[in-house]
């Protein structure tokens, strides 16, 4: 009898602690007012998260009253990968992504981004001319447009116009190539009191892959061949390239290396005046806007042996192969990048909108922050290039770690890019794993 | 009447197959009874280590199983499952992180393990005496290895620093030394004028997760400290009545005495330097140019960052077939050195 | 015996060795203590100090001024009050789980007759060789597919089912110690076997327990790995995550940093000081049984 009544009260209990655990995530496709929800998943800080809370979705949800918009933010942190990886693993799935130049080549391989041009050619309503072609470029794979754009920068040379006065040196501009730009630098590197160490540099550098390889194009070398089965880095052009990069701060000593920064961040440099130019995108305004306390600029990169390059950092939104409403996700993917989308970026200070017409606007290039020559960065689009990836991401992306050894001057450039070609070369020869 | 008599022939001698039956199906059920109370026991003991058995099905059992199913296949969670046969090892024995990663774990097993159990030995040698305030000592050693987390991590990333850290803080720190040039005398020089860059630099990031590992030897120092207190008084004596000096003691006594303590130490400690994880992750990344990528780290990054569950179950089994050979290999051996009592 | 004592203390020279010995061996206890606690007060040091004065080569060892306030701002710049809710939830869940989990199954091992225990017992300890790694993929699929990925069920859940080989061993070498005549009397009372474990066994190994319990504890707070894999959002981070966190967000502030992790190291020093016995009684019934 006991043992009946403790096998009764043992069941009480599990049934309650079993369905708390088995309890699923409940995903409802349609609202109750029968409209379809599209899932965003994006990257979305607080600040960011607010604007869309309260201007991005109500604007949409009132223009597409058929469309409930439910927002998945990883609110910046950094499992945002792995999260993405496990809600499509656990069969709930977003239908938009929020990616950047840096993690959309790991999604464009793996095949599960909706490609967009069947649904650009039946849209009336859609121009593709809104948008700078170089900036699409950066979502194309293979032949297919896996996503659109909602803000873009190009990378230029912005300088502290105060150092240059302080030392004589006239401000960059057009006729600039690589000997006048390291002329300058030098004559800006300082040690200003005079106990050996370096306290002023003439430029900073950021060694990640969406700024170096505009050296590389600009002495006439490249990463990979177009049709990707072939990387071109043991080219003696590109050896220069990347040579003469890693030089400056190695041999030159005009830029710091990852020790002689002393923790400070690229921008916090320049901020402070330990640095007289820096190679940067648009969205360093969004830091400087703390508070520059000298006159600057931007100028056009200088031009190098070659021809003129600079590289593309953007983020955009794709839409996932697995989404159940294709139409209603590509609506909220053309107003996310279309003349709204815009606007919420230019409140946030997100660089520049993708949407062309109120890129090339006042609202962008004579806003507050905007130095004189604010244009300089929309007219480097016309030399701007993405920086190629192979299919075989994985191993592309590990052989990028030996540029370590050269950007710490431990091994000699030309050793490092050979190394890099012989990997990259194995990997692309192989199948995707 | 001969029918009569004939089926009461056949009656009675089936009346005896009948009896010889029961009788036996008597002894039987006596026997069965005899255990059914064994067999009460036994299930109320299936009873009592049933959460482990769901639990080893759940989620040790089945795990192996699908992990072992996996390593010949590929998948990326994305994608559907690809049966590849041996493609995942094939790949592993080209796969040039793979040869770096067993050989950094190589390095730091090489080191640290020596270094941790002679550092242990000899800090419970010390603590072996029988003076006052050896508990406090004791305590003081063995907090260290008690507060191991990411804590602990951050804190020695902050040591090692190499501007503004203390070890090199310590390195440089001015000292007199002798100068020899024009004549003899005193100059104030820094005891070491370029300390290395520790975690910064490809061929000091390790000996800086070595020095780190050296902190711990509190929990080995408790284990020896137990054995050697429990190395009888008798043998000793009997060691000095022979004319032993403290080395032969150490040599003949202490050591053999120990050696059970010594081999389990061993074990774990393998075990231990092939599982290396949260100090490489959060400390360096894998770097300085993958000079900190320990074996369990590259599989990390291979199941969690690069998503390919295939190869990293391909490296989880190599790891346990490596393990496991170890551990043979050092069984095999103790039966030459470790003394059972 | 005797004599050999009064012999080593009359000769001076020897008398001499020996106290020179034992000054040789405070120096060195002494030293080394200090080598070993270093680092903690270099922590404290640097967790007090200025933002302004942090990066300062050669800076003073006690801090002009003291900033109490580092701790605060600390504490609070990322949501430290969330990753201490969502520890102490897995630390208290597990060391519950594992308790009732290990002692039970130890019991059954050490007290129960059944066919096959020991082949199973072995199977148990040899669990123990297993690298988690084995394991861990599939899980997290399994997981995955349960959807609780990003909850912290994946890291309770377990511990309710056996809790362990190493304490189901632990616990298992000290029932066996339990004399079989207080078993005996409890059968002849009428106990069930579920009896004898609550009221005998259980109260006898008070002291195995609360090793049981120091030990999960010290696991769980600590514990890295498993969260990492598992816990995706901010809210519910562990301390050890959040403190990883708070290295990628303000990795450079290091009067932050370092009082973020005396905040989180504080906890487990006083479990440890006050608990000391049962951790070394552990270590020493797991190394010596070996």
């Amino acid at each position: 009898m006991k043992r009946v009544l403790t096998l009764v009260i043992s069941v009480i209990v599990a049934v309650p602690v079993v369905s708390w655990v088995m309890k699923p995530k409940v995903r409802p496709e349609y609202d109750e007012h029968g409209r379809v929800i599209i899932e965003w998943y994006n990257y979305a800080t607080p600040e960011f998260l607010d604007l869309y809370q309260k201007y991005l979705i109500p604007e949409f949800e009132r223009t597409h009253p058929h469309i409930k918009i439910r927002l998945n933010s990883s609110l910046g942190d950094t499992g945002y990968d792995a999260k993405l990886l496990t809600l499509i693993a656990g069969k709930i799935p977003p239908d938009l992504v929020h990616v950047t130049q840096q993690n959309f080549p790991f999604y464009a391989v793996k095949d599960i981004l909706l490609d967009l041009t069947p649904l650009i050619k039946s849209d009336r309503e859609f121009h593709i001319n809104d948008y700078f072609e170089r900036v699409l470029e950066g979502m194309r794979y293979q032949g297919k447009l896996l996503g659109l754009p909602s803000d873009f920068s190009t990378i230029a040379l912005v300088y502290n116009k105060d150092m240059f006065d302080k030392y004589g040196v006239p401000y960059p501009d057009e006729t600039w190539d690589w000997n006048k730009f390291l002329w300058a630098a030098k004559k800006l590197t300082r040690d200003t009191d005079g106990d050996g160490v370096i306290d002023q540099f003439g430029f900073v550098n950021i060694n990640s892959y969406n700024r170096w390889p505009a050296w590389v194009w600009m002495a006439g070398g490249d990463i990979l061949t177009a049709d990707m089965k072939k990387c071109l880095m043991d080219d003696p052009r590109s050896i220069r390239g990347m040579k003469f990069y890693v030089n400056l701060s190695i041999k030159e000593h005009v830029a710091p290396t990852a020790t002689q920064t002393l923790g400070q961040s690229f921008e916090e440099m320049f901020m402070a005046e330990r640095a007289a130019m820096i190679a940067d995108s648009r969205y360093a305004y969004k830091v400087f806007s703390k508070g520059m306390n000298f006159r600057w600029d931007v100028a056009h990169m200088p031009k190098g042996p070659a021809c003129r390059a600079t590289t593309f950092i953007w983020g955009g939104n794709c839409i996932l192969k697995s989404t159940k409403h294709p139409k209603e996700a590509w609506e909220f993917l053309k107003f996310l990048s279309g003349y709204e989308g815009a606007i919420l970026n230019v409140k946030a200070g997100n660089a520049f909108p993708a949407y062309k017409k109120v890129a090339m606007s006042d609202i962008v290039l004579k806003s507050s922050i905007s130095p004189p020559n604010d244009k300089v960065f929309l007219e480097a689009i016309s030399y701007g290039r993405q920086a190629p990836f192979p299919p075989q991401y994985t191993e592309f992306s590990q052989a990028m770690t030996k540029f370590e050894g050269a950007f710490l001057g431990l091994e000699p450039v030309d050793v490092v890019c050979r190394r890099f070609a012989q990997e990259v070369n194995a990997a692309v020869s192989g199948e995707v794993w | 009447m001969l029918l009569l008599v004939v089926k009461y022939g056949e009656a009675r001698r089936l009346r005896e197959h009948i009896g010889i039956a029961w009788r036996r199906f008597e002894v039987q059920r006596m026997r069965q009874r005899m255990s059914r109370r064994q067999r009460a026991e036994a299930f109320s003991g299936f009873l009592f280590i049933l959460p482990w058995v769901i639990g080893f099905l759940v989620f040790t059992a089945g795990p192996v199983i699908a992990s072992l199913t996996l390593s010949f296949c590929k998948w990326d969670i994305l994608t559907p499952v690809k049966f590849v046969g041996f493609g995942n090892y094939a790949k592993m024995a080209q796969d040039p992180l793979v040869r770096k990663s067993l050989l950094n774990t190589l390095y730091y097993a090489a080191f640290a393990i020596p270094l941790g159990m002679c550092g242990a030995l000899g800090t419970a040698l010390l603590l072996n005496q029988k003076l006052s305030g050896m508990r406090l000592f004791r305590t003081l050693f063995y907090v260290p290895s008690v507060t191991s987390g990411v804590a602990t991590y951050l804190l020695w990333s902050w040591i090692f620093n190499p501007e503004l850290g203390l070890l090199n803080r310590a390195l440089r720190h001015q000292v007199w030394w002798l100068d020899f040039s024009k004549g003899i005398h005193w100059k104030i020089v820094p005891l070491v004028a370029n300390p290395p860059k520790w975690l910064a630099d490809p061929n000091w990031a390790m000996p800086a997760l070595i020095i780190m590992s050296l902190w711990g030897v509190g929990g080995g120092m408790l284990i020896y400290l137990a054995g050697l207190q429990g190395i009888p008084e008798e043998l000793y004596e009997a060691a000095i009545l022979d004319g032993a000096n403290n080395v032969q003691k150490f040599r003949y006594v202490t050591i053999p005495m120990l050696s059970p303590t010594i081999f389990f130490n061993l074990i774990m400690s393998i075990i231990g330097a092939f599982q290396v994880f949260g100090a490489a992750f959060i400390m360096t990344g894998g770097g300085p140019m993958n000079a900190t990528l320990f074996y369990v780290l590259y599989l990390f990054q291979n199941a969690f960052m690069y998503f390919r569950m295939g190869y990293a179950s391909a490296m989880a089994w190599v790891l346990f077939i490596i393990i496991l050979t170890l551990t043979l290999i050092q069984f095999r051996l103790s039966r030459k050195w470790v003394h059972y009592q | 015996m005797a004599i050999a004592v009064s012999r080593k203390t009359r000769d001076p020279k020897v008398a001499l060795r020996r106290n020179l010995g034992i000054v040789m061996t405070y120096a060195v206890l002494i030293g080394l203590s200090c080598v070993f606690l270093i680092p903690f007060f270099w922590m404290l040091s640097t967790s007090l100090t200025d933002a302004s004065r942090v990066i300062v080569k050669n800076r003073e060892w006690i801090p002009h001024p003291v900033v109490w306030s580092n701790y605060k701002k600390a504490l609070t710049v990322l949501p430290f009050h969330l990753f201490l809710k969502n520890t102490l939830i897995i630390t208290i869940c597990c060391i519950i789980g594992q308790l009732l989990s290990a002692s039970l199954v130890a019991f059954g091992f050490s007290r129960m007759r059944f066919p096959g225990r020991d082949a199973l017992f072995i199977l148990v300890l040899s669990t123990m060789m297993l690298p988690a790694q084995v394991t861990q993929i599939p899980t997290f699929i399994l997981f995955t597919h349960l959807r609780w990925i990003d909850t912290l069920k994946p890291l309770i859940v377990p511990a309710f089912f056996g809790g362990g080989a190493f304490f189901i061993f632990l616990l298992r070498q000290f029932f066996m110690t339990i004399p079989s005549e207080l078993e005996d009397a409890a059968r002849i009372d009428g106990c069930s076997p579920f009896g004898i474990y609550c009221n005998v066994a259980l109260p006898l190994s008070k002291p195995a327990l609360a090793t049981v319990a120091v030990f999960s504890f010290m696991h769980h707070w600590n514990d890295f790995m498993g969260p990492l894999i598992y816990i995706q959002s901010m809210e519910n981070k562990t301390l050890a995550l959040g403190l990883n966190s708070f290295k990628g967000l303000h990795g450079t502030e290091y009067h932050l940093l370092m009082a973020a992790s005396v905040s989180v190291l504080l906890p487990v020093l006083v479990i440890f000081f006050c608990a000391q016995k049962y951790f070394v009684r552990g270590i020493v019934l797991s190394g010596l049984k070996g």
